[in-house]
Parts: structure tokens; sequence; C-alpha cells
């Protein structure tokens, strides 16, 4: 049995089709990604999961069990981190832990969660005393606090900086020890990519594409990219024979070649050089990522 | 229980690390009561008013009534004894002198004139004052009419015999009355503000939300929530009534059951009034705009500072369409005049009413979001 089951999801604010026939499975002990840009519906998607929201229409079932019906129930085995922080004034990370711990039948306690979070030095602080990724930390450390089956983490990493963000990569990945099953929204690609065993690309409330983000890539955006230099310079014409060359691009002295077969083409790039005694240097490739994969599909990129 | 204790203690854990807020809901009041208490509570008067009903209409009696007259201390009215016994009731007078029928016959059979004094006992200071004041003025008469008019008279002491009763008025001194006003007044206050802001706080900053995912139930939190308020305003009430008892020396006359009961029902109205704010208020802003905009006419118009006596007809009405005029005038009542809670039930039943009705239709109208 899926940890989670989303059958038809429809979720509309006036004209605007918020969430339009979604359906996905969630695996047990997966972390699954969301994906997409702003405005794609993902966070109403998964407040409606959390029992925060009531669907239009649609069907959802976690660990069996239906949201509609068993609500109450639902709410001791997810742990949600929301977008806002939880913020009491005048608590401490300990204080308010502790506060949210006595919510459920069972919990676990703040010093185990401040050490999962790699809190623990901030213990007896106030909440308006720490930095926005201690914050989201303590946000995360609520989200466990009830030992939950299922987590759910909103942008866990938006609006931090590329080292923190890290850091509450690590946090995550530590969840797969945990066995937990991992909901995670992002508009970041490379979050999505280090961190999901499988992701749902969403725009404009449909979900356009699941999988594996080799899958995707795979299916959706299989070439890769070869740059290089070459001295002297050669004709693209030359360059557009090597086999299985699709595109050819040169800009400042070097040269991007498109392919679907880059062993195929890395051949022909070295034969192209010595039959025009040429050298070729610098040679790097690339391959696709869910942002190619998302350009694809939508012809837009994920972050304007 | 254990966990419905844990919510509770941690409200009161951050109330109390709120020192504005400790500020306006311990130290205002307390000041507040003060500089009323103070500035309008000043009872010394610089003169006494006596009334004097000469039941004997004698020349002696008449030279005594004289001498008072004289005596720039008192300030005299003349009257039957029943006329100035009603003013004395009224608290208009703080004392009565009634020289006695016979009062000339007795001192020609060398015996002493009867004399009563009734003093006001409800303000303690003005009494003493008033009786000290009284006797020495008559021994010195009787001094100088042993000497002058009665020479057979055979020491000061035996020429007038005064008898002192004391009477209490049913007149509230100012600071009697003030007390149980400012008692109403921070229960409004404390009860409108301390619910309303910290619930759009939390809608505000996403913690409704949150809770609302947890399994905690709604009725649960807006409970402890409720609980800590109220215990933060008997706190309040207590520290009031403790300052109005030692330094004001207010006269607490009415069973404390009823007085806690009353304080109590007045905080919980009050309480779901500023539950009610914050159901209907988006924003931290507005919750508070709304709140000032209806405690500050409360505050001014529900006769909490001032009887309604001295208002205008129109404003006194306006008053009794007031839920804080019903918790002054029921707490006054209580307190300071010994009522019991059966005398007060209209008033009991309109402040209880509007609870009710706040309550209900702020868990009608609550948003998480």
């Amino acid at each position: 049995m899926p940890a989670i089951q989303v059958t038809d999801l429809h979720k509309n604010y006036g004209d605007v089709k918020a969430v339009d026939g979604v359906s996905f499975e969630v695996e047990d002990k997966e972390i699954f990604g969301i994906l997409g840009p702003n405005g794609a519906g993902k966070t109403t998607t998964l407040e409606i999961i959390e029992t925060l929201r009531e669907a239009d229409s649609g069907e959802i079932f976690l660990d069996g069990m239906d949201v509609r019906r068993d609500a109450r129930k639902i709410k001791e085995i997810i742990g949600v981190q929301l977008q806002t922080t939880v913020f009491f004034d005048n608590l401490s990370v300990y204080e308010t832990i502790d506060l949210f711990g006595s919510f459920y039948k069972t919990a676990l306690t703040p010093d185990e969660l401040l050490e999962t979070v790699g809190l623990k030095e901030k213990r007896g602080n106030r909440l308006n005393e720490l930095s926005g990724g201690q914050h989201k930390r303590v946000s995360i450390a609520l989200a466990l606090v009830n030992d939950p089956r299922i987590v759910f983490l909103d942008e866990p990493t938006t609006g931090l900086d590329p080292q923190v963000r890290r850091n509450i990569w690590e946090i995550v990945q530590s969840l797969r020890e945990h066995e937990k099953t991992v909901v995670i929204t992002s508009h970041y690609i490379e979050e999505a990519e280090f961190l999901c065993d499988r992701v749902a690309v969403m725009d404009y409330g449909k979900i356009i594409a699941t999988g594996t983000p080799n899958e995707l890539i795979d299916r959706y955006s299989p070439e890769s990219n070869i740059s290089f230099t070459m001295t002297p310079g050669v004709d693209t014409s030359v360059l557009e024979k090597v086999p299985g060359a699709m595109q050819v691009v040169a800009s400042n002295g070097g040269y991007t070649i498109t392919t679907n077969s880059p062993q195929e083409t890395l051949i022909g790039i070295f034969t192209a050089a010595y039959e025009n005694d040429a050298k070729a240097d610098d040679v790097a490739m690339k391959r696709a990522s869910l942002e190619d994969v998302f350009l694809k599909i939508t012809g837009r990129r994920i972050k304007e | 229980m254990r966990k419905f204790a844990k919510f509770v203690g941690a409200s009161l854990k951050m109330t109390y690390r709120e020192k504005v807020a400790l500020f306006w809901m311990f130290l205002f009041p307390v000041l507040l009561m003060l500089l009323l208490g103070t500035i309008f509570g000043r009872t010394g008067s610089a003169s006494i008013t006596l009334g004097v009903a000469d039941l004997d209409n004698s020349q002696v009696t008449g030279v005594i009534t004289k001498r008072l007259d004289g005596i720039s201390a008192f300030h005299v009215t003349r009257g039957s004894e029943a006329a100035l016994r009603k003013q004395l009731n009224d608290g208009k007078l703080n004392a009565i002198l009634v020289l006695n029928k016979g009062f000339q016959e007795s001192l020609f059979t060398h015996k002493p004139g009867q004399a009563t004094i009734y003093v006001d006992k409800s303000s303690p200071t003005v009494s003493q004052i008033t009786s000290t004041a009284l006797n020495q003025v008559m021994g010195e008469i009787g001094i100088g009419m042993a000497k002058q008019a009665i020479p057979n008279a055979i020491g000061p002491s035996d020429v007038i015999k005064v008898t002192e009763k004391s009477v209490t008025s049913s007149d509230l001194r100012y600071v009697d009355f003030i007390v149980p006003g400012v008692v109403a007044l921070t229960l409004m206050t404390s009860g409108m503000f301390g619910l309303s802001i910290a619930f759009v706080n939390y809608r505000e900053k996403g913690i409704l939300r949150r809770i609302k995912v947890s399994p905690l139930p709604l009725r649960r939190f807006i409970g402890s929530e409720l609980v800590s308020a109220l215990i933060m305003t008997l706190i309040q009430a207590a520290i009031l009534l403790l300052i109005g008892w030692s330094v004001f020396k207010i006269h607490i006359n009415g069973n404390w059951f009823y007085i806690a009961f009353v304080i109590i029902l007045g905080a919980a109205c009050f309480l779901a009034g500023g539950f009610l704010v914050a159901s209907l208020c988006r924003t931290q802003k507005t919750a508070e705009m709304a709140t000032n905009a209806i405690t500050f006419p409360m505050m001014f118009l529900s006769g909490v500072f001032f009887p309604l006596a001295i208002l205008p007809a129109f404003l006194a009405f306006i008053a009794k369409c007031l839920p804080l005029y019903y918790l002054g005038d029921a707490l006054r009542k209580v307190m300071i005049q010994g009522k019991s809670l059966i005398n007060v039930s209209g008033d009991l039943a309109v402040i209880a009413a509007v609870g009710l009705v706040c309550f209900a239709a702020a868990v009608k109208l609550f948003r998480w979001e």
C-alpha cells in the first residue's frame, strides 16, 4: 500500500484552477518531491493532503485512511512544516517544541529533536534570536515532534543562502535513516535532484511529469551538451557532420554540440580535429538537468 | 489535563515575559487608581459640616449655638433633629450635635446638660477629626460657662455631658467609588486586549494553521488561552483590591465569594468580547484599532470614574447601553455596599448575556487563517 495516494484532485479559487486534476502516489519511506515554479499549485496540493484545506473534488488516502473522514487520526501520523515559520513570542526553542509535543498522543523529547536538526546549542534561546536557517530547523523539528510516519516539508530552503540550504538538505537526508516518508515541495531544481527519489513536475495546477530525476531526463531531455575549443578554429559545417551532432553552436572560440549519443560524438570531435590539423581542448560534457526537462515540457524556465 | 495545564503554563509564561504588556496589565491600572484616588479622594476637608439641633431652645443653649457659629472650623446648619439625621445619613453632614431637652433645667439643678453628637463613621479620618474637634469645643464652652454664666457649677466637666454616637452614612466616598470602577475597567481592557491581539498575532504568523494540522482540538486551544487570560486578570484584580484596601482604606463590606464571582463573570464576558474581535479582524493593526474603538468610549461613558448622577441624561442613557456600566455597578454594590448576588442579578444577567453572545459569535466566525 502506498503511503500517499492522491486521485484526481481539484481545487478552484474563483476562476483560478489552483489544483487541476492532480494524481500521484508516494511509496513508503520514499522522499518525493513536487517541483514547479511559484504559483504552480504545489503548496495548495500539499495543504489539502495535510488536512489544512478542503478539495473541491478528488480522493486522498494516507496510509489507507481517507483525509476527509479520518482527519483526526491522520493528524497524529503526519508531521508538517508550513512555509510560514512558527514563532511564539517569548518562548524558547525548547519550550516551543515541548509545547507542540503536548498536542500529540506521543511525542519525542525536545532534546532528541534538537539533536536531529543540529540545534542543541540554541535550546534556551528565544525564537526571535534565531537566524532564518535556524528558524527553518526549528520548524522541521516541530514537523518531527510526533515521530510521524509521513513528513511534509513545504519549500524548506526558500530564502536561505546556499550553505544553509546544504545543512537543511543533510537533515532531510537523515530522515531516510529514520525511515520516514517525506514529501517536499521546491522550486529549486538542484534540491529536487539532490534529495528526491522521485519527482513530480507541476505547472499551472497540473502534474506534467513524474519519475526519478534520471527517468525524467532520459524521457524528456536525453541530450547532452559537449563543449570544447578547437585551435585553429574550424567551420561549424565541419562539426555538423560529426556523428550524433544535433545542433552546433559556436561562441567566442568555443563550440557546443548537442547530442543524443555522446560517445560517438566525442570520438567524432577528436576525429574532426585530427583531420583538420587542429587541436581539441577543454572538452566538457554536461547532461541535461530537470531544468531542461521543465524547459522542454513547458517552454519556460522554472525561475523567471 | 496535564497537557491543558502545559498550554496554560506556556501562555502565562509568554505573558509574563512580555514586559510592555505587563506594564499595561499591572502598573497602569495601579497608577490610574493611585492617581484618581489621590486627586479626587482627598477627604480631609477644611471645614467640618455640623448640624445643630437645639431641642431645649433655652437661653443657655442659645449661647452655646452662638459660640459654635463663631468657630471657623465648623460649617453649621440648623434644623430639626429628624431633618439633620437624614442629611447625615445622606453624607451631607459630618456630624450632628443635639442639645437635649431640659439642658438648661439640668444645669440649674447642678447636673450637667445633656448633649448627643452623631458622627459619620464612614470615613475614619474625618470622623475622628470631627469627634475630637467637637469634644474639645464643647469642653471649652463648658469651662467658659462654668466661670461666667453658671457660677454654681462644680467643675467644667460637669457642665456639659456629651454622649457620642456613630452613624455610617450610605454615601460613598469617591475612593470607594473609584476602586471597583478601576477594577471593572481593568477587567474590560485586559479582557479585550489579552485575547484579541494574541489570537490575531498567532493567525498572522501562521501559528494557528500549524496548530490546525496537529490533533489539538480547537476547544482545548481556545479553552487554555481563555483560562490563562482569566488567571492574569484575576491576579490584576487582586492587586488592585489590595491597593484599594491598604492605601485608600476602602471598605470591602461584601462577601468575598460574591466579589470573586462578579469579577470572574466580568472577566469572562470581556474575554469573550476580545475573542470576537480576534475572529473578526484580519490583522493585528485592525484588531488594535477595533479594541481601542470599543474600550475607549466605554472607559469614559460607563460611569466607572464618575457616578452617572453627575452625567447629563443622554450620557447616562448611553452608559446604560454599555456592558461595562453593569459590571461597575455590580462590583460596587457587592464590594462596597455589601449587597448579595440576588440584588445585582439584573447587572449579572446583562454581563452574562453579552459574554455568551460574543462567545457564540466568536466561535462561529473563528478563522484559522
